[in-house]
């Protein structure tokens, strides 16, 4: 036989193998992205054994699958098993240093665990990696109360409201809330009573809401609102 | 309560921690990459020597809390025990004299005092353990700080080299090792203390006191001025902790977009916080300032009255006109 003669057996051969790989590739996908689903509906229902062991499988076949790992970090930090959360999410954050989500489940985890200066560096690398991360900032203000950092923490809530101004929607009512909370301990009963008063109008009923009638009922009452204009700064804001 | 949580967390350390002991290399392939190179031994042994130091000292923490806490029960179990034997004690004084009487009130009074020795010794002793205890638990804090930087260094430079069963257990032990840690910190904190009302130092003199009782006025300022030094303290802790968060909103200021963000506003608005607490600061000052003086000046007064009485009675038992 001639030499390409001989090498036609192998080219057909090789050219077999490329072609069981390229189907097989959607193939081996698909079975991740199911994987994952069926790990994400777990999750969702509170099935964390089976969350993850299904985000388990997909690290079997990819062992650095971030998204995998990620989730495996949640279904983890969910279920209280902070160790296990902890050094998935340490591993993901040396694969992925420049997201700002691994570092605020990182915080969730030091939360968890105790460890509130943790939580605190770990919140403010992930507002240094992503300013605008709402979460991070109502975490960081919220731990900045736990401190009794009360200045720092308005600081923080007035933020979320300028952030939400800026965007042109409602801040969260409960933002509303525990900067009321926070204003009446540093002595400005006045600005309590009006954000309280801002937090009824966007959320009315709950056990918050009675809470806010309550304060409201021992709070100065807030001066009648200005003529349309430009909306007044939060307090603790630029003066 | 905060003692507990130290020994818990020293439990849980021990727990996590078999690799006390030098990391030896896994046997068989990574998962992720190909056996790294093991650590020089020197390093690994030089690991394990700082975990048991980490390790020796939660159990000495342990040890002393377990004392501590001993201690105090046998100290209430004694002051239980004097206080039965004082009542027994005043019943006998108050009962008619008699040789049974007097042998058993002798009897009583002799293991009162030696009760009263007791205490005071054990208190003595605990006051050494507590402040042992103390400097222990900040030696503990700042070790394992040290000791948990290292193994998430060391589980990162695992991760890098793709031996991920190396980096969770690193991890693992750094957040088993954070947490002795800050329990540790949180046990060596002193209570919280509160501010005690303000002495007003406000009496009338009748200009007619005996040197005695300008003492006994002088005392209670000293005992007011104490209480004011007690407030100032508690001041200038406040103080130390509104100026750190000063820092925590110049880091947000700095984070801030745009520039001119929320944190600004509260700096000027802590700014005038820091104020009012420095002014108040520097008012406790001027009134302990006044309390000491006058404290000072009738004690000086009573001084001077009891000379002049002295040479009073001397010149009128030597008969010396003066």
């Amino acid at each position: 036989m001639s030499r390409p003669r001989r090498a036609l057996p192998r080219i057909a051969a090789l050219g077999a193998v490329l072609l069981a790989a390229a189907l097989a590739l959607p193939a081996a996908a698909d079975t991740m992205r199911e994987r994952m689903d069926a790990g994400d509906r777990a999750l969702a229902a509170g099935r964390y054994d089976a969350a993850r062991e299904a985000y388990r499988a997909v690290l079997r076949a990819q062992p650095r699958n971030r998204e995998a790992m990620r989730r495996l970090g949640a279904a983890d930090l969910a279920d209280g098993r902070l160790e296990d959360a902890f050094s998935t999410l340490q591993t993901l954050r040396v694969l992925a240093p420049e997201d700002a989500g691994v570092r605020l489940s990182l915080a969730r985890v030091y939360r968890e665990a105790g460890l509130a200066d943790r939580e605190r560096r770990a919140l403010l690398e992930a507002i240094r990696l992503d300013p605008g991360m709402t979460e991070a900032h109502l975490g960081l203000a919220r731990a900045f109360v736990a401190a009794e950092e009360l200045f720092a923490a308005g600081s923080e809530y007035a933020w979320l409201i300028a952030d939400a101004d800026r965007a042109g929607r409602p801040p969260e009512p409960v933002v509303l809330f525990e900067l009321a909370a926070v204003r009446e301990r540093l002595g400005r009963p006045a600005d309590a009573a009006r954000l309280l008063t801002r937090y009824l109008a966007l959320a009315p009923s709950g056990e918050l809401a009675d809470r806010a009638r309550a304060a409201l009922a021992r709070l100065p009452a807030p001066k009648p609102a200005a003529a349309p204009g430009p909306p007044a700064a939060e307090p603790g804001a630029a003066p | 309560m905060r003692t507990p949580r130290v020994a818990l967390a020293a439990a849980v350390l021990l727990a996590a921690l078999p690799a006390a002991a030098p990391a030896q290399p896994r046997p068989g392939p990574a998962r992720t990459a190909p056996p790294a190179a093991p650590a020089a031994p020197a390093i690994e042994a030089d690991l394990a020597a700082r975990r048991s130091e980490v390790t020796a000292l939660s159990r000495e923490v342990a040890d002393l809390t377990r004392h501590i806490a001993e201690n105090r029960k046998r100290a209430a179990e004694l002051t239980e025990y004097g206080g039965t034997l004082a009542e027994r004690v005043r019943r006998l004084k108050k009962s008619p004299s008699g040789v049974v009487r007097d042998a058993q009130l002798k009897d009583d009074l002799k293991e009162l005092r030696r009760v009263l020795a007791t205490l005071r010794n054990m208190s003595h002793v605990q006051r050494i353990l507590e402040t042992t205890l103390s400097t222990r638990q900040v030696a503990l804090a700042r070790k394992a700080e040290t000791e948990a930087s290292r193994l998430l260094d060391r589980g990162e430079e695992a991760v890098r080299a793709g031996r991920d069963d190396d980096a969770g257990r690193e991890f693992r032990a750094a957040l088993a090792m954070l947490r002795l840690g800050s329990g540790a910190r949180i046990g060596a904190r002193p209570p919280v203390r509160e501010p005690v009302p303000e002495p007003t130092g406000r009496f009338a003199l009748s200009g007619h006191e005996t040197p005695d009782e300008m003492r006994e006025l002088a005392l209670l300022l000293r005992d007011g001025a104490d209480k004011i030094k007690w407030n100032g303290a508690l001041l200038v802790e406040v103080l130390g902790r509104l100026r750190a968060e000063r820092e925590t909103l110049e880091d947000l200021r700095a984070l801030e977009t745009p520039r001119d963000g929320p944190a600004e506003g509260a700096l000027a608005e802590l700014d005038g916080h820091i104020g009012q607490v420095t002014a108040e600061l520097e008012r406790l000052r001027r009134l302990l300032g006044g309390f000491l003086a006058r404290a000072n000046i009738l004690e000086q007064q009573a001084d001077r009255e009891e000379v002049a009485m002295l040479q009073e009675a001397g010149r009128a038992a030597t008969g010396v006109a003066p």
